[in-house]
């Protein structure tokens, strides 16, 4: 066994810069986009510059820490909405984080699902422009996939598509500049569809399933993943030429020679989360997704990459290390949440390292330079039958088992505040029941062999939902109008051809009430949690937990200079904590949860600071359905 | 590691107890008294029947039929003899506990058993197996488990690679004791073909039963010296322990199916002793892979080493 790169080939005749599907561009008032420079070392240094956010997490090494320094805990309350958009239907998860580029006005970039980009003054919040990429094979009109983010550097913006590509537009137009067709090759094959993408990569887009990668741009490379795992795809992950979309390299995320037989070609250990990288040694940490079918007897061994993390070397895709938070993963424990880097003193020297929460609900950091193991934290959610295997065809006397599919923690970004040395984490804490069937491959169709039952509800309790006692500023939404009339059209025409399917997923339900009304003793009856951890020590700081009335918090969190944790949930709140205590400050409700991930930026041109709240998604059937975009502000 | 029937309560280190001996006879439908059957291959083979053997002398023969290509003796003989050798590493492997960086220790007790089984591979030696074996139903890993006790040779050859008396018995008794796991490994033929699914691949991509225990087996034990060393902080020198017993099942294991396919290429085994050995040396490398996941690479907080102090 070496763990070696394992690159692809890169077919020249594949048709890579060929668009499976149609851009669409709706230009307003683009003149209000100021022409600023954005270099490499602008997003190098976005982190120390109060008036950006050009990169995912704020810096390379994915902090989403903002030196903006206006708002502290003593004011923070004073806190007000700027304004507030709902960006079209049909109401979507954000999942991601949107971009600030500095200026007169600054401009936020934004994206939502499926396949959305907006450019809006980040003063006022109006619409600049927006890029409507309609993907080759359509999505869910019920769940829509989620959006993570664009990526921007000198007068250009990029964002990943539905059909596994990258679109490269004019940063102050939307006019589409190339298109990387990263389907256009598939373990090696030249796609011969009349779209230009290979048919294994082909079905319809929907949450849970397909997502966007919030491409990373470094050393003229642009990189992003892929999708797919429960559609039996072997992962990949792709660097890119930043000047015209052509491939320079793909990592195959399942090497043929360390799986047995062909299990590989459906191994899974797709890359569809954010990364983060190193720039000092020119890494870039891959977070690597489950690998299939869940049920593990026909893979046997590690199952390498899967259920973790890998680095590579930004230049090559050359392999460097990896680790995995679940070999031979059973569970769906795959490894979304991207790492964070920091650098500590250790053994005199100092280190640099990388963390991040798993599914599986510890904080893994290993060293940067090897990966090798520092840490696994103290446990921020419940475990209980960890690892216990799912019996097969036998849900009802399958063990009650923590975490659960979502975690742990699922996308959900950390943050990171560097003095007080806390990593925040969100985290899902309910007992799931996994029991595993027989499943065959079929191209475009699930490819999982599991079923499972959440337990997210105490039995005998009345389910009395926990509303915040805040009114939603309705005053200061600005709905945005969107050509979606037929759109909803579509939606409930599929409504009335799913009928059926409703009637049989009702049955369905009856058969497993019995099932959810046991009772889980060890649960904390708690929905998920919010989490301080040292993440060099993997010490537990603190821990805010949501009872089970609450929907598990989504979305990402955010740190300020000034000790603030900005950080949202599903009772549609976005909340202010104090990053060494937990102690909440200050709340807003937004009017939607708060799947997004937050992020700030100070305007000089209007003396304020502003704090951006994506809401909407992660919808259970309490919560408030919604695209809403909603600013904060304050000013000196 | 499983709901219902824990086989953790029943699974041998390489000493059978009291307790498991009673299981494994009881699922063999032989109640025991007040005393209980010694603790070698012998004295269980002294509470147990052979059993009928029907249908395993069919079986052997259409796995010799079901060759592609010609088995090479010599080839085997040689690496089996080398495979020998990786045995009498497992105490240093052991004395080392967890390996340094780089370190290729346990990678080197796979070399031999790797070429053996790229040859098998090759003469198609597991797709003609898993054509002709049945799954492992309760049937079959009853069957199977009655033969092996009483297949004369099955001491002897254990013991050319240091199983003692004791081990030999477990790796037999936990053939029984942990059915329910090996009847999740499903041969291929349990999936449908290509043809019967549009546009779509199945039983293509799933590798043959038996290959699947074998190279499993090779893979875990390749990957030990990064996983132990990467994953140093949480590892405890009983996981060490542990683990060490189930690669010398599983090792042990391969080395009973190399045996097999070298007499066969010798033309010394009898065809029932062949699907036998075939059947149980598999069941005990998929064994060895489901307790070596529990014992060291699956980490609950309970078992993981203390967190210790971090220097800084």
């Amino acid at each position: 066994m070496t763990f070696e790169s394992h690159l692809e080939e890169l077919p020249e005749d594949a048709p890579w810069h060929e668009m499976p599907g149609e851009s669409q561009l709706e230009q307003y008032d683009t003149d209000q986009i100021p022409e600023v420079d954005i270099t490499e070392s602008d997003i190098r240094e976005s982190g120390q510059n109060p008036e950006n956010w050009l990169v995912f997490g704020n810096n390379y090494e994915g902090h989403r820490h903002t030196t903006a320094d206006l708002i502290t805990p003593e004011n923070v309350d004073q806190l007000e909405f700027e304004y507030v958009l709902e960006l079209g239907a049909p109401e979507n998860d954000f999942q991601g984080s949107p971009l600030v580029v500095q200026g007169d006005p600054p401009i936020i970039y934004q994206t939502i699902g499926p396949d959305r980009l907006y450019a809006i003054n980040g003063r006022t919040g109006e619409i600049l422009w927006r890029n409507i990429y309609e993907n080759a094979d359509g999505t869910s009109a019920e769940t829509p996939p989620a959006e993570r983010g664009p990526a921007v550097v000198g007068d250009m913006i990029y964002k990943s598509t539905l059909d596994l590509g990258v679109l490269a537009m004019d940063r102050y137009t939307g006019e589409p500049e190339w298109y990387y067709n990263g389907a256009a090759a598939y373990r090696g094959e030249v796609a011969d569809t009349d779209v230009g993408m290979h048919e294994e990569l082909r079905w319809e887009r929907s949450r849970g399933t397909t997502s966007s990668f919030p491409p990373m741009i470094c050393d003229g490379i642009l990189m992003k993943g892929s999708f797919g795992g429960e559609f039996g795809v072997s992962g990949f992950f792709d660097g890119i030429n930043i000047e015209d979309g052509s491939p320079e390299w793909r990592v195959n995320m399942t090497p043929e020679h360390e799986w047995v037989g062909d299990s590989w070609m459906h191994g899974g250990g797709t890359a569809w989360a954010a990364s983060s990288l190193d720039p000092e040694s020119g890494t870039i940490i891959i977070p690597s997704a489950n690998p299939g079918p869940w049920y593990g007897t026909v893979r046997p061994g590690y199952n390498p990459y899967t259920a973790g993390k890998v680095a590579v070397d930004i230049q090559t895709g050359e392999y460097e290390w990896h680790y995995q938070d679940a070999p031979h993963d059973w569970w769906d424990y795959d490894s979304p949440s991207p790492a964070l880097v920091f650098e500590e003193e250790h053994d005199g020297e100092p280190t640099r390292f990388a963390a991040w929460p798993g599914k599986t609900g510890w904080v893994y950091t290993v060293n940067m330079e090897t990966g090798q193991l520092h840490q696994r934290s103290e446990e921020y959610v419940q475990h209980y039958n960890m690892w216990s295997l799912p019996p097969y065809e036998d849900l009802e006397d399958a063990p009650w088992i923590m975490p659960e599919l979502r975690g742990g923690t699922n996308p959900q970004t950390s943050s990171f505040d560097p003095v007080s040395r806390t990593m925040v984490v969100k985290g899902v804490n309910h007992p799931m029941k996994f029991s595993w069937f027989e499943v065959e491959y079929e191209p475009g169709e699930f490819y999982i062999g599991m079923d499972t039952i959440r337990q997210d509800r105490v039995p005998g309790e009345e389910e009395e939902i926990d509303e915040p006692d805040i009114e939603t500023p309705r005053e200061e939404i600005v709905e945005v109008e969107e050509e979606v009339e037929d759109e909803e059209e579509d939606v409930e025409t599929v409504d009335e051809e799913e009928d059926d399917e409703d009637e049989e997923e009702e049955e369905e339900e009856e058969e497993i009430e019995e099932m959810e009304e046991e009772e889980v003793p060890f649960w904390n009856q708690n929905g998920g949690v919010l989490a301080g951890i040292d993440p060099f020590t993997g010490e537990v700081k603190w821990q805010q937990w949501y009872s089970w009335q609450q929907t598990p918090p989504w979305g990402g969190s955010m740190t300020t200079a000034t000790g603030i944790t900005f950080a949202g949930d599903g009772r549609d709140l976005f909340t202010a904590f104090d990053t060494e205590t937990g102690e909440e400050l200050a709340e807003w409700d937004v009017g939607a949860a708060v799947s997004g991930a937050p992020i700030s930026w100070y305007d000089p041109g209007e003396e304020k600071q502003y704090v951006a709240a994506p809401a909407g998604g992660e919808r259970e059937d309490w919560t408030e359905p919604g695209n809403r975009f909603a600013v904060l502000s304050l000013e000196r | 590691m499983a709901y219902g029937t824990d086989p953790r309560e029943r699974y041998s280190y390489g000493e059978v107890s009291d307790d498991e001996r009673r299981e494994f006879l009881k699922a063999l439908g032989v109640i025991a008294g007040g005393t209980i059957a010694g603790a070698t291959l012998y004295d269980l083979r002294a509470e147990v029947s052979s059993g009928t053997a029907s249908g395993l002398a069919e079986m052997g023969q259409g796995i010799r039929d079901g060759l592609t290509g010609s088995l090479d003796a010599t080839l085997l003989s040689n690496q089996l003899g080398a495979l020998t050798a990786s045995f009498e590493q497992l105490p240093e492997l052991e004395a080392m506990g967890v390996p340094e960086a780089g370190s290729e220790a346990y990678q080197s007790l796979t070399g031999p058993a790797w070429e053996i089984n790229e040859h098998l591979a090759d003469v198609g030696f597991f797709a003609s197996a898993e054509q002709t074996l049945p799954s492992f139903t309760p049937e079959h890993i009853e069957t199977t488990t009655r033969q092996l006790l009483h297949l004369d040779a099955l001491p002897a050859t254990l013991a050319e690679v240091g199983f003692a008396e004791q081990e030999q018995a477990a790796l037999v008794t936990n053939i029984v004791n942990a059915r329910e796991q090996l009847s999740w490994w499903m041969p291929t033929t349990a999936y449908p073909p290509a043809e019967a699914v549009d546009d779509g691949v199945v039983r293509e991509y799933v590798a043959p039963l038996h290959q699947r225990a074998a190279e499993g087996s090779l893979l875990w034990i390749d990957g030990l010296d990064h996983y132990l060393w990467t994953n140093e902080v949480l590892v405890t020198s009983e996981m060490i322990d542990r683990g060490l017993w189930d690669i010398k099942s599983m090792l042990g294991g391969y080395y009973l199916m190399g045996a097999a396919a070298r007499d066969l290429a010798e033309g010394t085994i009898a065809d029932e002793h062949l699907s036998t050995l075939i059947s149980g040396s598999s069941a005990i490398m998929i064994i060895g892979q489901e307790f070596l996941l529990d014992d060291v690479i699956r980490i609950t907080d309970d078992k993981r080493a203390p967190a210790g102090v971090i220097s800084q």
